[in-house]
């Protein structure tokens, strides 16, 4: 079966520089968690879907329309791609792959890249540590001025992440990878609440994370059977290697 | 020549799928949990998200460990099979089969964001051989 994915557009597309926000499903699905909040506060409208055979046969029903599983989200600054599926790894690669490409005709200004990273100690963390990674020198400037981000400078990142920032360094797209130390194997909406405060300081947005952290446990016990089927499909899980200081 | 093995292991899921079914229709879920062998220690941790501590119950052998944790909060949760209808969360149960023997008495157990962490030290036994 081929894994050739495609773009279709829901609506014409009327962005302005924006930034893509990209959190597909992975550690603690944070990005998934986060993302989806985002497009709820935001109020984001459906722009476009990724259709590839590879994609898992699932849709969802709301009200009186269909979503698809992997879907991009927008308004003409900010762009959401998420997925209530989970996806492996060698399919990411070419979802990625074609939504950069995509998105680089309306001239990004900013590939922003939200995960999580898996940490035993996690338990123990009363505040969550996001650690940030770009090879932009703006961008680096930028997230300087944004306290409790540490920039990781040195070390081996694998796992999605590694596949967007590679898909986005061949493109020449500034790109920021945030991840937030997560249980590896459970959803954690703690995680996902981190990196929006982040994302807020950035882009100077005002998402208030407390509905997100009031429902944290219907969303756990909602999403455990995508957390189940992330773990299977993504088994190198996200990992930074040589710079455990970062973190923490 | 038929694969027996890919028969067999079709045959438990869909008996574990339709397990499954029957526990979430009435609102009895196997939690998500994870077994980590760190030096001379098992760590389990189980995500029991909504419960209270005082609502967890917890039996562990020298091979497994069971924990039951009655759900007071009102949890809804979109039953994925059969019908798609909303249920209501009353209870997580498991049998955890550890990887390796350990002291049940020496367990230590904490629970905290929702997540049970249960520390049992590996069993170190047999009789000691004087090396001559």
């Amino acid at each position: 079966m081929t894994n050739k994915v495609k773009i279709v557009e829901i609506e014409k597309a009327d962005f302005k520089n924006p930034v893509l926000i990209e959190g597909l499903p992975d550690v603690g699905l944070v990005g998934t968690i986060a993302t989806s909040f985002i497009v709820d506060s935001l109020g984001l409208r459906e722009i476009a879907y990724v259709d590839s055979p590879l994609i898992p046969p699932a849709v969802q029903l709301k009200h009186d329309r269909i979503i698809e599983p992997v879907t991009i989200y927008g308004n003409e600054k900010v762009v959401v791609l998420t997925s209530f599926v989970e996806l492996p790894l060698i399919l990411l690669r070419s979802i990625v792959s074609e939504v950069l490409d995509w998105i680089t005709k309306y001239k990004p200004s900013l590939m922003l890249s939200i995960g999580g990273i898996g940490d035993p100690r996690r338990i123990d963390l009363e505040k969550i540590g996001v650690v940030g990674i770009t090879i932009d020198q703006k961008i680096r400037e930028l997230i300087k001025e944004v306290p409790d981000v540490n920039i990781l400078n040195e070390g081996v990142l694998s796992g999605p992440k590694a596949i967007v920032i590679r898909e986005a360094n061949k493109r020449r797209l500034p790109f920021l990878i945030l991840l937030s130390q997560a249980f590896p194997n459970y959803p954690d909406p703690g995680a996902a609440a981190a990196v929006i405060d982040v994302i807020n300081r950035l882009l100077k947005l005002e998402i208030d994370v407390k509905p997100l952290l009031e429902k944290a446990d219907e969303i756990k016990v909602s999403l455990r059977e995508l957390m189940k089927k992330t773990i299977s499909a993504v088994a190198p899980t996200q990992s930074i290697r040589g710079a455990p200081t970062y973190i923490g | 020549m038929f694969d027996w093995n890919w028969f067999e292991r079709e045959r438990k899921r869909i008996r574990d799928e339709f397990l499954r079914m029957v526990e979430e229709i009435e609102g009895r879920i196997t939690p998500l949990h994870e077994i980590r062998r760190v030096g001379d220690e098992v760590i389990v941790t189980i995500d029991l998200p909504g419960v209270s501590k005082e609502d967890i119950k917890l039996y562990a052998t020298e091979d497994s460990l069971q924990v039951i944790a009655k759900c007071k909060k009102e949890i809804r949760f979109r039953e994925p099979c059969i019908t798609g209808r909303e249920a209501t969360l009353n209870e997580y149960r498991a049998t955890i089969s550890l990887p390796v023997k350990v002291e049940p008495e020496e367990a230590k157990a904490r629970f905290k964001f929702g997540v049970l962490e249960v520390r049992l030290p590996v069993k170190t036994g047999g009789k000691r051989i004087k090396v001559e």
